[in-house]
């Protein structure tokens, strides 16, 4: 980046519109393609987002209700990507019709929105360098599924990579196990508890002998720490 | 040893791609019309009259496709082989190709984005291959959009339609619901009514109803059947299908001694039974 920060200023807008563990992880996600983003659980918020910083992209999970869905456009000039989930009563057909110019269903794994998000905006004119790893204070998550820690390179299951940048996003905030299960496996998959926790200690023996990812057990969920950078 | 994971799954599908994974921007290799997707380029003429669609995939997928493509206006051709799709492509001149590229046979990446009626023809890839490489090579190669298998009925019906009206302006007709085997299938609401009964499906169930309606009398291996909702790479517990296809027939009111819909095949797997 150049020393101004010019390429950083001129990088494209993305608003998100989503629960705060997912606008977390679908940030995370975006900077893949260096996408500025500001997010919010609120959609008068997102109104006002969308008007004050005519975001490039717009991302919104439309199962949170009919203020989700109206800040899809048909015919907009700017590239809406609707999230959907099989509770949310949404289908990919009603969001299409409904002006979204890409729709992708929840769980999704960070590599399919890296691609769909550069795709969707590319066919709006914008262009963006997608970079397969980015760094979080001493972990390079990979969009290949895979994870640099240090010298290292570990190999994870395309659920781990999963679990990886959700936990990440959300260094420092709980997730409930529904949360986890629901946006690394699925509302529908039979994904119970057990294989939930078999994911994270799968994920701690990977990351082990490493400190920079703890994954704490909390009351109610998991708690990620990262080791300061 | 660190090995790039798409090295080990790519086929000829991949090689000699540009470093684009690396970070070079996309959007940049304007060489050719490839790789911008189609609707980066200017909308075409309106339909008149059904679209016609070229399916290329080997079955049981080519015929889920199908079948779910009678939820638009659309004249539909299959076929497995590439050179037969190069011929209808000369001679049927589709409006769309839908095409795996991980059918059997090599060479199916060569048909995307073919120039047809002196555009390129409109192209959705259906992939196995999940990974990275594989979604962004689809795009380089000029696809307007992949869907990775197992393939949700309904994401292939709406992505078929948003890419006919992005390409074409006016939406091909939508038919919610269609009749297949004494059954309607109502895709939007994931319900089927049989009889008087009308009976909500889950996501799975309901690409299991298809998988086994486009395929009336024909008998589908469980592997087959797996293969098909759960993708190859699954590992699913012995007994996922028989679990699924049980509450798919207590759903459908089904009794397995006195099959209407869902016969059991000893030993093999399941077959559809149109009524």
């Amino acid at each position: 980046m150049p020393p101004d920060g010019s390429a950083e200023k001129h990088a494209p807008v993305a608003v998100v519109f989503a629960r705060p563990s997912l606008s977390c992880l679908i940030e995370l996600v975006l900077r893949h393609l260096g996408v500025r983003t500001a997010a919010t659980a609120s959609a008068t918020r997102a109104r006002e987002l969308v008007l004050s910083l005519h975001p490039a992209l717009l991302v919104t999970d439309i199962g949170r209700g009919p203020s989700a869905r109206r800040l899809l456009e048909k015919g907009s000039a700017r590239a809406t990507l609707a999230l959907i989930d099989l509770d949310g009563g949404a289908s990919s057909t009603t969001a299409f019709r409904g002006g979204a110019g890409d729709v992708m269903r929840v769980p999704f794994t960070p590599d399919e929105l890296a691609v769909r998000a550069a795709q969707l905006l590319r066919r709006y004119g914008v262009t963006t360098s997608l970079v397969r790893n980015v760094a979080v204070q001493g972990v390079e998550l990979s969009l290949d599924e895979y994870a640099h820690v240090g010298s290292r390179t570990i190999a994870l299951s395309a659920p781990q990579n999963s679990l990886l940048y959700l936990l990440v996003a959300n260094a420092g905030r709980r997730i409930a196990p529904a949360d986890v299960r629901e946006l690394c496996w699925g509302v529908e998959h039979t994904a119970g508890g057990p294989e939930v926790e078999g994911a994270i200690a799968g994920l701690e023996r990977s990351l082990a002998p490493s400190d920079v990812l703890r994954i704490e057990r909390v009351k109610g969920g998991v708690v990620a720490r990262m080791a300061p950078a | 040893m660190y090995r790039d994971p798409a090295e080990r799954s790519a086929g000829s599908f991949l090689e000699g791609l540009p470093a684009f994974i690396r970070g070079v921007p996309l959007g940049t290799k304007r060489e050719s019309p490839r790789g911008l997707g189609n609707t980066a380029i200017a909308q075409r003429a309106p339909l008149k009259g059904p679209a016609r669609v070229l399916v290329v995939a080997d079955a049981p997928l080519s015929d889920v496709v199908r079948l779910t493509l009678n939820h638009g206006e659309y004249t539909c051709e299959t076929t497995s082989r590439v050179a037969e799709a190069r011929e209808l492509q000369r001679t049927l001149k589709p409006h769309l190709l839908i095409v795996d590229i991980d059918l059997a046979e090599d060479g199916a990446a060569s048909l995307i984005a073919q120039i047809v009626g002196g555009r390129p023809l409109p192209t959705i890839v259906l992939t196995e291959r999940g990974d990275l490489k594989t979604k962004l090579a689809a795009f380089e190669h000029g696809a307007d959009d992949f869907i990775t298998v197992p393939v949700s009925p309904e994401e292939l019906v709406a992505r078929t339609l948003a890419l006919m009206r992005r390409t074409y302006g006016n939406a091909v007709p939508f038919v919610p619901i269609i009749k297949v085997g004494g059954l309607e299938l109502d895709m939007l609401n994931q319900r089927v009514k049989c009889g008087s009964s009308i009976l909500h499906l889950t996501a799975i169930e309901q690409a299991l109803l298809y998988l086994l309606a486009s395929n009336p009398g024909k008998t589908l291996d469980r592997e087959v059947i797996l293969d098909a909702l759960w993708g190859s790479d699954y590992v699913a517990e012995s007994n996922l299908v028989d679990r699924h296809v049980r509450n798919l027939r207590v759903k459908l009111k089904n009794d397995w001694r006195r099959p209407r819909f869902i016969g059991t095949v000893p030993g093999k797997g399941y077959r559809f039974l149109a009524t």
